[in-house]
């Protein structure tokens, strides 16, 4: 995102609408600017509110690997990759008309830059390779496997790591047995990083209303938030049950 | 991902927040045209339902009612999106979900809130919970996240919209009696797209803020 500077007249009314605060007063004082290296062109200041009194906010044409950041940051905008809009895959909300998620296995998330602290795809490197040392199978339909040069080692395109969005996931399955050695690494790989991010873990409910995931997060350290989502089973399944 | 899992908030103030998404699968969309036509419509009837039933925010990208947009403008745009939705309170969503197991709608439903109370909710209504994402909290630099009050707030937009800042900007303005607590709230709502952002446990953080 780019401000006009023939037109900005510095009055900071966009400065609050930006999530990531990259706009600022220019030199001088009488004009603003946005961090080019901070905007993770999410479109809040732009289209999304209107604020700007001379219209002097404007949006360029964003050429790869910039255009990511919007990909990443603007839920108005569809990835390219996936065709669908925001960061990542329908997972478990549909799981009872796909079952992609099956007993035995267990989803984990890793939304780095959430909840609004924002990233760089160099993080998310960062974690990928840590837990593909576990030879782990990363989810394909998830816009970040096209950024990764070798999905087997985690290794992504250069040409991305410094490009910065709102938020990006990691996300894989694993068999229930194996989630103990990737919460072990989910926990290193946390100080090794330069944002924070949200833990997800996926599981199906079995019928007494437990899940196997619990015992082993809370064994590795991790404690489940008492408030969450949970797909209520009343969509008609295309699959039949293992 | 989750726009529904990661809300910040005490128990206590939890138990005024519950959210909905009715997601038909994607894929609908490479079948037969029926098939998805039928989809589209029940996805239709469930807003309904929802927004009868006094959701205080039901939205999808064509808008919000939260903001103040007209539900029936809305729920014109045709598409496989489905929608997402805000109750305050739990019997309101629970009356929701009884309906859809009796319409039989077949369409996934994701119910979002305290797990304790969306569990008891499905017992009461004869449904058995069948996916659950859990959220294990924030890692890495914390230290880099915005104070706790903030969090209750910008946490009930998942694409993290509501900057932390705008939400500052309405406290001064609230303090200066510039503007109420609820048209604060619903400004508030404006950035996000989705209709998931509670505007009643905004009001609520807001005037603890303000100190009023
Ligand atoms: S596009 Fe988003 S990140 Fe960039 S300056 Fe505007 S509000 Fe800030
Ligand atoms: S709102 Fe417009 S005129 Fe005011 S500081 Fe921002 S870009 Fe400049």
């Amino acid at each position: 995102m780019l401000i006009d500077r023939e037109k900005c007249i510095g009055c900071e009314e966009c400065f609050p609408y930006c999530p990531v605060g990259a706009i600022r007063l220019a030199e001088g004082g009488s004009v603003s600017e946005i961090d080019q290296a901070e905007c993770v062109e999410c479109g809040c200041c732009y289209k999304r509110s209107s604020v700007c009194p001379v219209d002097a906010i404007y949006m360029p044409k964003l050429e790869w690997p910039r255009c990511l950041r919007e990909y990443f940051s603007n839920p108005d905008v569809k990835h390219p990759s996936t065709t669908g809009n925001g960061r990542g895959t329908e997972e478990m909300k549909t799981n009872d008309v796909t079952g992609r998620f099956g007993r035995g296995e267990a989803g984990v998330a890793l939304e780095l830059g959430r909840p609004g602290v924002g990233t760089a795809f160099r993080d998310l490197e960062t974690v990928a390779m840590a837990i593909a040392r576990l030879g782990v199978e990363f989810e394909s339909q998830n816009p970040v496997a096209e950024l990764m040069a070798d999905p087997k080692t985690g290794k992504f395109n250069d040409a991305v790591l410094n490009e910065r969005v709102l938020s990006a996931i990691i996300e894989l399955k694993v068999p229930v047995g194996k989630l103990r050695d990737v919460l072990a690494v989910v926990k290193e790989v946390a100080t090794k990083i330069d944002t924070a991010f949200s833990l997800d873990l996926i599981s199906r409910v079995d019928a007494d209303g437990t899940t196997p995931v619990v015992a082993i997060a809370q064994a590795a350290g991790f404690s489940p938030r008492p408030n969450t989502k949970t797909n209520v089973g009343l969509g008609r399944p295309l699959f039949k049950e293992a | 991902m989750s726009h529904a899992a990661h809300r910040f908030g005490t128990v206590e103030e939890l138990r005024s927040d519950y959210n909905l998404l009715v997601k038909p699968y994607k894929a609908l969309d490479d079948v037969d045209g029926k098939t998805k036509e039928e989809a589209i419509d029940k996805t239709e009837a469930m807003a309904d339902i929802a927004f009868e039933n006094g959701a205080v925010n039901l939205g999808r990208r064509s808008g919000c009612i939260g903001r103040g947009d007209d539900f029936r403008d809305i729920m014109k745009w045709r598409s496989l999106q489905g929608f997402f939705a805000a109750f305050s309170d739990k019997e309101k969503l629970k009356k929701v979900l009884k309906e859809y197991k009796k319409r039989d709608y077949g369409i996934s439903v994701v119910a979002g809130g305290l797990i304790e109370e969306i569990f008891a909710m499905c017992r009461e209504i004869g449904i058995k919970p069948h996916t659950i994402l859990y959220s294990f909290g924030v890692w890495g630099r914390t230290e880099l996240l915005p104070s706790e009050d903030h969090l209750k707030i910008t946490t009930l937009c998942g694409h993290h919209m509501v900057s932390p800042a705008m939400i500052d900007h309405y406290v001064d303005l609230i303090r200066k009696e510039k503007i109420s607590v609820e048209a604060a709230s619903r400004k508030l709502a404006g950035p996000c797209v989705c209709g998931i952002f509670n505007t009643d446990r905004t009001a609520a953080v807001l005037t603890r803020m303000a100190g009023r």
